[in-house]
C-alpha cells in the first residue's frame, strides 16, 4: 500500500499531466492519419524523452500508445481506411454508420468503448502486475534467459508468414546488438576500427532508421493524397447514443475487455487479434447478427474495447519480466532503459514506486483520452485529410534532428540511413522487422543472462533444465513453436 | 524567374515522359530464394571475418564470440532450411513465390534515398535549417506538388522543427 501511495504522489505532478496530454494529441493525430503508425510516432518523439524523467517519459509514450488505438478508428469510421491495423474490425460497422449519416455516433461509441477497455486494462495491470512481479523475482539468470528466448520466439513466430524467417530476423537484431564493446570481457566486436562503433549502435538511432525513415522510402509506392473527409457532417450531428444501445453494448464490451486483457498478456498477439476475436465473439453472442458489417453498435464497441484493453495488459509482461508484447511496447522498453530502469524480474523490487506511478498514470491516460476525444474528435476528423506529401518531409526532418541529437554526431545520421535501407530490403524480402527490433531491445540482457548462466555452470547447458521454472519455460517455448508451426501450416493449406 | 519556370516545366515534361515509359515495366523477383541467400551470405561473411573482428583473450566458459557464434548458427541453419524448402518445391515442380517488382517504384525509392543522402551530406556543410528547407522543397517537388501553400507550410514546419530542437531541447544542431 505504501508503494501505491508513494507512486501516486510521484505521478501526481503538473508535468505528468502535461506530457500525458501532449502524448495523447500526437497519438490521436498519428493514429488517425492512414500511413502513419503509432510506432512511427513513438520513434519520432523518443528523442524528446531524453530530457524527461522516467515517469514523465512513460506518461508521454503511453499517451501516444493509447490514443493511437482510438485514433485509428477515426479514419476507419470516416473514410473507410483504418489509421492503424487494429481499427480494421471497426471499419465495416463504423463506415456503415457514416454512410447512414451517423458518423458522430460511431465516433462516440468508439471513444467510449476505447476508454472503457483502456481503464479496465489499467486496473488489471495495477492488480496483477505486482503478483506476477513477485513470481518473477524467484527467477535466476538461466530462467531469465529463457524468458527472453520465449519473448523472442513468440514475436518471431507471429510477426511474419514464417517462424524460421522470424527467428532469422530476431537473430539478426540480436547480432546487431552485439556490435561494439563486449561488456563482460571488454573485447571489441565488429567495429572495423571505427571509434564511433565502440559503444555499439544506439537503440534509438536504429529505431529511427528501421521504423521511421524506412516508411519514407516506402512512400515511393503509396498514393500521396488521402481522401478528404467531411468535417461539416461530423459537426452537424448530435451523435447521441440511446439507452437501448448502451444496453446492447454493455455485455459485448465487458466480454471484449476480458478478451483484450487475456490476449494482451500473451506476448506477440496484439491489438489486431484482440479486436477481431472480440468482434467475432460479439457477433456470435448478438441477437442482431444481421446488423454486423452494416453499422452494428455492438460491433464497434466490441472491436474498440478490445484493442484498447490490450494496452495495459501488454505492460504486465513488460514491467514484470521485461518481455514486450508488441513493437510499440518494445520501444517503450527502450525508454525505460534510457532512464536507467533495467527491465527484468528486479524492476519492481528496485523501482517499485516508479512502477506504481506508471500503472496509476495509465488510468489517467485513459481518462484524459476520453476528455480529449470528446472535445477534439470533430477537429481530428480534419486530420485524416492531411496529405502525405506534406507529412513525409516533416518526418524526415524530425528523424535527422532526432538521430543527430542522441550523440551530436553525423555518424548516427548515416547509421539511421543504413538501417532504413535494411528495413526496406527486409520488406522486399518478406522478412518482418519487428523481431529485429526485439532483438535490438533484448540483445544485451539476453546475452548477459545466457553467458552468466554458462559461467555459473562452467559451460554446461544443463543449467537451462535444472530448475522447475526453467523447465516450465522450456515447455512453454516448445509448445509455442508447435502451435505457431501448426497455425502456419494450416494457413498455407488454406491459401492453397 | 521566367526562364527558371520554363526549365522546371521542361523538367516536368521529361519526368512525366520517363515515368510513363517505366510505368508498366516489371521485374520478376523470388523473395523466398533471394531472402535466405542474403542472410546465408551475411552470416558466412560475419563468420569469416570473426577472427579479425572479435579477439578472444582467455579460454573461459564463454567468450566475446560465444553469443555471436550462436546467432550466426541460427541464421545459417534457418537460411539453409528455407533454401531446402524452396529446392524441394523446385524438384516437385511446385510454383515458387514470385513477386513482380515495379521498376518505377524502385527507382522512386532510390531517388528518395539519394535525396536523403544528399540531405545528410549538406547538413554539416550549410547547416540544419537551410539543408532542411532545401530537402523539404525538393521532396514536395518529387511528389509533384504544385500548390504554393504546401511549400509555405513545409518551409514553416522545417523552421519550427529546427528552432524546437535548438532552443527547446537545447540540441546544438549543425
Amino acid at each position: 500500500m505504501d508503494l501505491f501511495i508513494q507512486g501516486f504522489q510521484q505521478f501526481f505532478t503538473l508535468s505528468s499531466f502535461i506530457y500525458i496530454n501532449i502524448g495523447l494529441i500526437l497519438g490521436l493525430i498519428f493514429g488517425a492519419i492512414p500511413g502513419l503508425t503509432v510506432i512511427l510516432c513513438i520513434v519520432l518523439f523518443l528523442p524528446f524523452t531524453y530530457t524527461m524523467g522516467a515517469i514523465d517519459s512513460f506518461m508521454f509514450l503511453l499517451g501516444i500508445y493509447c490514443a493511437g488505438g482510438y485514433g485509428g478508428s477515426i479514419s476507419a469510421i470516416l473514410i473507410n481506411t483504418p489509421g492503424t491495423p487494429h481499427a480494421t474490425a471497426t471499419m465495416a460497422d463504423g463506415y456503415a454508420l457514416t454512410k447512414k449519416g451517423e458518423s458522430r455516433k460511431a465516433l462516440n461509441i468508439a471513444l467510449q468503448a476505447s476508454t472503457f477497455g483502456g481503464i479496465f486494462s489499467a486496473f488489471t495491470l495495477l492488480f496483477f502486475a505486482p503478483q506476477v512481479a513477485k513470481f518473477a523475482q524467484k527467477m535466476g539468470t538461466p530462467e531469465y534467459f529463457l524468458v527472453c528466448l520465449f519473448g523472442l520466439t513468440v514475436i518471431a513466430g507471429v510477426s511474419g508468414d514464417s517462424l524460421i524467417k522470424g527467428m532469422i530476423s530476431g537473430a539478426f537484431g540480436l547480432f546487431i546488438s552485439t556490435i561494439g564493446l563486449d561488456p563482460m570481457t571488454g573485447s571489441t566486436r565488429y567495429i572495423f576500427k571505427n571509434i564511433n562503433l565502440y559503444s555499439g549502435f544506439d537503440l534509438i538511432i536504429c529505431l529511427i532508421g528501421l521504423f521511421a525513415l524506412s516508411e519514407v522510402l516506402g512512400k515511393s509506392q503509396k498514393s500521396n493524397q488521402n481522401t478528404i473527409s467531411s468535417l461539416d457532417e461530423v459537426k452537424s450531428e448530435s451523435g447521441k447514443i440511446s439507452k437501448m444501445e448502451y444496453k446492447r453494448m454493455a455485455l459485448p464490451s465487458l466480454m471484449s475487455a476480458i478478451i483484450g486483457v487475456i490476449i494482451g498478456i500473451i506476448p506477440g498477439t496484439g491489438a489486431s487479434m484482440a479486436s477481431f476475436v472480440s468482434y467475432d465473439r460479439a457477433r456470435q453472442m448478438s441477437k442482431h447478427k444481421e446488423e454486423f458489417g452494416k453499422g452494428s453498435v455492438e460491433g464497434i464497441a466490441a472491436a474498440e474495447t478490445a484493442n484498447n484493453a490490450v494496452t495495459g495488459a501488454t505492460l504486465i509482461p513488460l514491467l514484470t519480466m521485461g518481455i514486450p508484447g508488441d513493437g510499440a511496447v518494445a520501444i517503450m522498453l527502450g525508454a525505460l532503459m534510457i532512464n536507467g530502469l533495467t527491465p527484468g524480474p528486479n524492476l519492481f523490487a528496485k523501482h517499485g514506486v516508479t512502477m506504481y506511478a506508471i500503472m496509476i498514470g495509465l488510468i489517467f491516460v485513459n481518462i484524459f483520452m476520453f476528455l480529449q476525444g470528446k472535445a477534439l474528435t470533430k477537429y481530428f476528423a480534419r486530420v485524416v485529410s492531411v496529405p502525405v506529401s506534406i507529412l513525409t518531409p516533416i518526418i524526415v526532418i524530425f528523424c535527422f534532428a532526432g538521430a543527430f541529437s542522441v550523440n551530436a554526431s553525423m555518424f548516427d545520421v548515416g547509421v539511421t540511413l543504413v538501417f532504413a535501407v535494411i528495413a526496406y530490403l527486409f520488406k522486399k524480402l518478406n522478412f518482418s522487422t519487428i523481431p529485429v527490433l526485439l532483438g535490438l531491445v533484448l540483445g544485451a540482457i539476453t546475452e548477459e543472462n545466457f553467458r552468466r548462466s554458462l559461467i555459473l555452470s562452467d559451460g554446461s547447458w544443463k543449467i537451462f533444465v535444472q530448475s522447475p521454472i526453467a523447465i516450465a519455460f522450456l515447455v512453454v517455448i516448445a509448445l509455442t513453436i508447435v502451435i505457431i508451426g501448426v497455425n502456419h501450416i494450416k494457413d498455407s493449406k488454406r491459401s492453397i | 524567374m521566367h526562364s527558371f519556370l520554363q526549365i522546371l516545366k521542361k523538367l516536368d515534361t521529361k519526368i512525366d515522359r520517363t515515368g510513363e515509359r517505366l510505368k508498366d515495366r516489371k521485374v520478376n523477383f523470388y523473395p523466398t530464394v533471394v531472402g535466405p541467400i542474403v542472410f546465408l551470405v551475411f552470416a558466412l561473411v560475419a563468420f569469416l571475418i570473426m577472427p579479425s573482428q572479435v579477439k578472444v583473450q582467455q579460454q573461459a566458459a564463454t567468450t566475446a564470440r560465444t553469443f555471436p557464434i550462436l546467432l550466426l548458427q541460427i541464421m545459417i541453419v534457418g537460411s539453409v532450411a528455407l533454401l531446402v524448402t524452396e529446392i524441394v518445391k523446385i524438384l516437385r515442380k511446385t510454383e515458387l513465390e514470385v513477386v513482380q517488382i515495379e521498376l518505377l517504384t524502385e527507382i522512386k525509392a532510390l531517388i528518395i534515398l539519394l535525396m536523403l543522402i544528399l540531405y545528410a551530406i549538406l547538413m554539416p556543410l550549410i547547416g540544419f535549417i537551410p539543408s532542411s528547407l532545401l530537402f523539404s522543397v525538393a521532396m514536395l517537388y518529387f511528389f509533384r506538388i504544385k500548390k504554393v501553400s504546401y511549400y509555405l507550410i513545409i518551409i514553416f514546419s522545417a523552421l519550427v522543427i529546427g528552432l524546437i530542437f535548438r532552443y527547446l531541447l537545447g540540441v546544438r544542431l549543425p
